[in-house]
């Protein structure tokens, strides 16, 4: 007989699904972190983000009995917290700037073991940047940026969690990544540098 | 720029190559295209070089919440769920026939998700009640709380009559002697200052830390101003000595 930690997530829906509660701790425990992880990034806000994570689970744990395991459960908790995200952000639009500015811990990073305090400086100067960088881009593909660079996700769980083909996810990196590269042009991060003209070769 | 209707065609496969993901025959396709295209050769450089800066933006190293409100905000869903019914606040969607355990205590859980969660098996153990005992609990728990209600309206009623009756007051005051209430006094200010004290020391500790991280973060950055402004100067003197070099007299070389 296999413990919890040792089931994988369709098991344990399984298992919730037969009346076992207990499964649910589980699916919370393996997964808070990362969808925690993505909704910070979406929203640029760790207050926004234990919030709508703790919202997300929630609604997970109230539409689990009727879950069709025709999806992968990873794919539909992250598509509740990003679509609770929208949500946040509509409601947000034109009210208030700050959490998008909101600064990261520094104590922490100053009682760990890291980097020493220029790499501190220079990394915080880039991260500020590519964060303000990400947040200017526009919905779709800051959710595709962030599903893939941060989360690790495959074109196809990417595609299964927002419901588009994989073209379409493709077609959303790219375009965002060429949006970032100028954003961080603009923003001196890097450098320009032209593309040889394609008429010509 | 305008990319040619070939370029437009291999994007895909170039992202798939970019990412090292999707089928073998869209990455193998995006490395013929890029040996023969010099612009999309480029480009890719280019977005790999985008993909490398996004990697600099790493999540706190922190928990994201103070640990005081992540312990009160973080319990097991399931738990809270049937907390929430309990209470009469939550609509989860449990059927007529579906098992919730009769002890709701909310228990914290770490919030890092490196942090391995504590295991606790009181959901694994708890007891189990069928939804028409939960209707029971829910009748007792509800005829106690307006029981506990009626007993606090009535004691508060008692002592507002007795604060209204000048010989009533005589006589609760003379319940307690007044050398325990100054000791009673004493230690309650005693206790408070010792909490103030403990919290004055931790917000110096505190601000100590910040402020030698502060000054850390600023002579770093004074530094690095420092190398860069002595780097452009000496590259300055270079140049100089470059151009009164190329630019002088042939006879004064």
């Amino acid at each position: 007989m296999l413990n919890n930690s040792q089931m994988s997530d369709e098991q344990l829906v399984e298992a919730f699904q037969a009346g076992h509660l207990a499964a649910y701790d589980e699916l919370v425990s393996r997964w808070q972190g990362k969808i925690r992880g993505a909704v910070w990034r979406v929203l640029g806000s760790t207050e926004d983000a234990a919030d709508i994570t703790q919202e997300a689970f929630l609604r997970a744990f109230r539409g689990l009995k009727a879950f069709k395991r025709e999806a992968k459960f990873s794919s539909w908790i992250y598509q509740i917290a990003l679509n609770l995200c929208r949500d946040s952000l509509r409601r947000k639009k034109g009210k208030t700037y700050v959490s998008l500015d909101e600064p990261e811990p520094k104590i922490p990073m100053l009682l760990s073991k890291g980097p020493s305090p220029l790499e501190l400086t220079e990394g915080n100067q880039i991260a500020d940047r590519v964060r303000l960088a990400i947040q200017k881009l526009s919905e779709d593909q800051r959710e595709v940026i962030i599903l893939k660079e941060y989360q690790g996700l495959t074109f196809a769980e990417i595609a299964e969690t927002l419901g588009l083909p994989t073209s379409t996810v493709k077609t959303r990196l790219y375009r965002g990544l060429v949006e970032m590269k100028q954003h961080l042009v603009r923003d001196g991060v890097t450098s320009a540098s032209p593309i040889p003209d394609r008429t010509a070769s | 720029m305008t990319a040619n209707l070939s370029c437009e065609a291999m994007r895909d496969d170039v992202v798939a190559l970019l990412y090292d993901d999707g089928d073998l025959a869209e990455r193998s396709r995006a490395r013929d295209h890029l040996a023969q295209c010099v612009p999309c050769r480029a480009e890719y450089a280019e977005l790999k070089g985008v993909r490398k800066t996004l990697g600099g933006w790493n999540l706190p190293l922190a928990p994201p919440l103070p640990q005081a409100r992540a312990s009160a905000r973080w319990f097991p869903i399931g738990l809270a769920a049937a907390a929430g019914l309990i209470l009469g606040i939550g609509g989860v969607g449990v059927g007529r026939n579906a098992f919730l355990p009769a002890s709701a205590e909310p228990r914290s859980v770490a919030t890092d998700p490196a942090t391995p969660t504590a295991r606790s098996s009181s959901a694994t153990k708890a007891q189990l009640v069928s939804y028409d005992e939960l209707q029971d609990l829910l009748r007792t728990q509800e005829s106690r709380h307006q029981a506990e209600i009626a007993d606090l309206r009535r004691s508060f009623m008692q002592t507002a009559e007795a604060s209204t009756s000048p010989g009533a007051a005589v006589k609760t005051a003379s319940n307690a002697s007044p050398a325990t209430i100054e000791r009673l006094l004493k230690a309650s200010e005693e206790r408070q200052a010792r909490v103030f004290e403990a919290r004055l020391a931790g917000l110096r500790t505190e601000n100590d830390l910040q402020r030698q991280y502060d000054m850390a973060q600023i002579a770093a950055g004074l530094a690095y101003i420092d190398s860069r402004t002595g780097a452009d100067a000496a590259r300055t003197s270079e140049l100089m000595k470059n151009l009164v070099r190329v630019t002088a007299k042939p006879q004064e070389r």
